[in-house]
């Protein structure tokens, strides 16, 4: 991934381990200037919406990486709030998640999501997931 | 005779209405009249064996007289489990039907049990997912990041967790790709299994650039079945003889199939001249986590032809294997014939 200062990425993830992961998987990458973490679907809500009037914020994230099981708002409903809206629906959501059920990842989809991550056990194999998949929609979102 | 030993029966008059009972409901047992106006008992029969729902439904035919040795014949040609003549003793007849229903009752008992484990094992490999990849990453980390400042000793054992790390990992995802399997539905094609045993040997030789193995592909015989999981079926054997021939100077390999006896099955094998294995042991193949080779010889986590052996038989076939130690192996597998394609 190339980096862009501009690049700003959203990380909805509740525990603090897997977070400290995502992260070194993406300072691995080498491509985002920085990560917001929120810690729910609520936080990362009030995060996008956080422009005047709860509207949405500017710059918008590049990139959303949502982990699925999410204490308030969880994973799922945040998607679909987030795609209801007429301007947030184009901040790409790559959905990140354990459950390598076909129902879940079915539904993910059908809640807008656009890409989908089951995370491997090993590592490196996450971050090398995560690094084509944030340069492929963070090359699309810059229209590059 | 039957109302009073509290059994739902279900009474149709002719074979038509019987087809389309047994397409929605299932039954413990069937009593079949022979000669019915219309479509007759053998005829009915041999459409209820050919639909999945009703295909292992038991059928017991019954008949005014004794008609001989063709008759019977007959009867268990079209897939009659038991026949009753008329007029019949009641004791006799209850107790032919209440042994159906009682294996209908205890294997619908099992089939719970089954589901109840898998999704038992699925929640276990699930759950068990999260931390081993916090221990997997956060050692990966360390060894990246603070491998400089460690000694030699401290480089190998931390060497050390991550291959155990990886081995626990690859244990539990073939774990839950095996409860996945008792959860997902069949989705039943016709299937080309030459070109998909092509398809899945030409993967698996450009994996090892550098061996010597001739792999021999004949014609195979059509299947229907679920594409995915036949894939993994060949997927498996494949990895499996080319792992166990590791040692020849010339590996070889062939995948063929024949009609069986009866020529209600297909029965394709996949032959290998590797270490193969005592034939005392062949009822452990099968197993999971269970492997006839120290992990020193060969490794792997002992799930791999518990898979095949898992799909094949939801598909209605079997699995079995002859070999002989450092002569090779040859795996069997059976499945249902189609009509359309031999």
């Amino acid at each position: 991934m190339s980096k862009n200062e501009d690049d700003e990425m959203l990380l909805v993830e509740d525990d603090d381990e897997e977070a400290e992961l995502t992260l070194e998987a993406l300072r691995r990458s080498g491509a985002v200037a920085r990560v917001v973490r929120a810690r729910d679907g609520k936080a990362a809500l009030d995060f996008i919406f956080s422009g005047p009037g709860s509207t949405l914020r500017s710059p918008v994230p590049r990139l959303i990486l949502l982990d699925l099981k999410l204490p308030n708002v969880e994973g799922l409903e945040f998607l679909r709030r987030l795609k209801s809206d007429a301007a947030a629906n184009i901040i790409p959501v790559v959905v990140l998640t354990s459950s390598k059920l076909d129902s879940d990842i079915l539904r993910s989809y059908r809640m807008g999501a656009n890409s989908y991550i089951v995370k491997p056990i090993n590592f490196a194999e996450f971050a090398e997931a995560v690094e084509r998949l944030g340069a492929y929609w963070l090359g699309l979102n810059r229209g590059v | 005779m039957l109302k009073d030993i509290g059994y739902n029966l279900v009474a149709a008059f002719s074979g038509q209405e019987a087809l389309k009972r047994v397409l929605n409901e299932d039954f413990a047992v069937i009593l079949l009249d022979v000669r019915m106006p219309g479509m007759d008992g053998f005829e009915t029969a041999e459409l209820i064996r050919g639909r999945e729902r009703s295909s292992h439904t038991p059928i017991i035919f019954m008949t005014a007289v004794s008609q001989g040795d063709a008759f019977t014949d007959k009867a268990y040609a079209v897939g009659g489990v038991d026949y009753i003549f008329k007029p019949f003793v009641p004791e006799i007849l209850r107790a032919k039907v209440s042994v159906f229903v009682e294996l209908y009752r205890k294997t619908a008992q099992l089939e719970a049990a089954n589901k109840e484990l898998d999704s038992f094992s699925y929640s276990i490999a699930h759950d068990l997912r999260a931390p081993l990849r916090k221990l997997d990453g956060f050692s990966d980390i360390l060894q990246s990041g603070y491998g400089g400042k460690l000694d030699d000793e401290g480089r190998r054992l931390i060497s050390i967790i991550r291959s155990n790390c990886e081995h626990m990992g690859q244990l539990i995802d073939d774990l839950l790709a095996f409860a996945l399997l008792g959860r997902n539905e069949l989705m039943r094609t016709d299937v080309d299994m030459t070109a998909l045993a092509e398809l899945i040997v030409d993967d698996a030789l450009r994996q090892e650039p550098g061996r010597a193995v001739a792999v021999r592909v004949l014609p195979l015989a059509f299947a229907r079945g679920d594409r995915a999981m036949l894939r993994q079926v060949f997927f498996n054997v494949v990895s499996n003889a080319l792992k166990f021939t590791n040692r020849r100077p010339r590996a070889e390999v062939e995948i063929g199939s024949r009609a069986s006896d009866d020529g209600r099955e297909t029965i394709y094998y996949i032959r290998d001249n590797g270490a193969g294995f005592d034939m005392k042991y062949a009822d452990k193949l099968f197993g999971v986590f269970s492997r006839l080779h120290t992990a020193d010889e060969f490794n792997g986590t002992g799930i791999g032809l518990a898979l095949v052996a898992r799909i094949i038989k939801r598909h209605g076939g079997r699995v079995w294997a002859e070999a002989a130690v450092d002569v090779g192996a040859t795996l069997f597998f059976t499945l249902p014939r189609t009509e359309t394609h031999v």
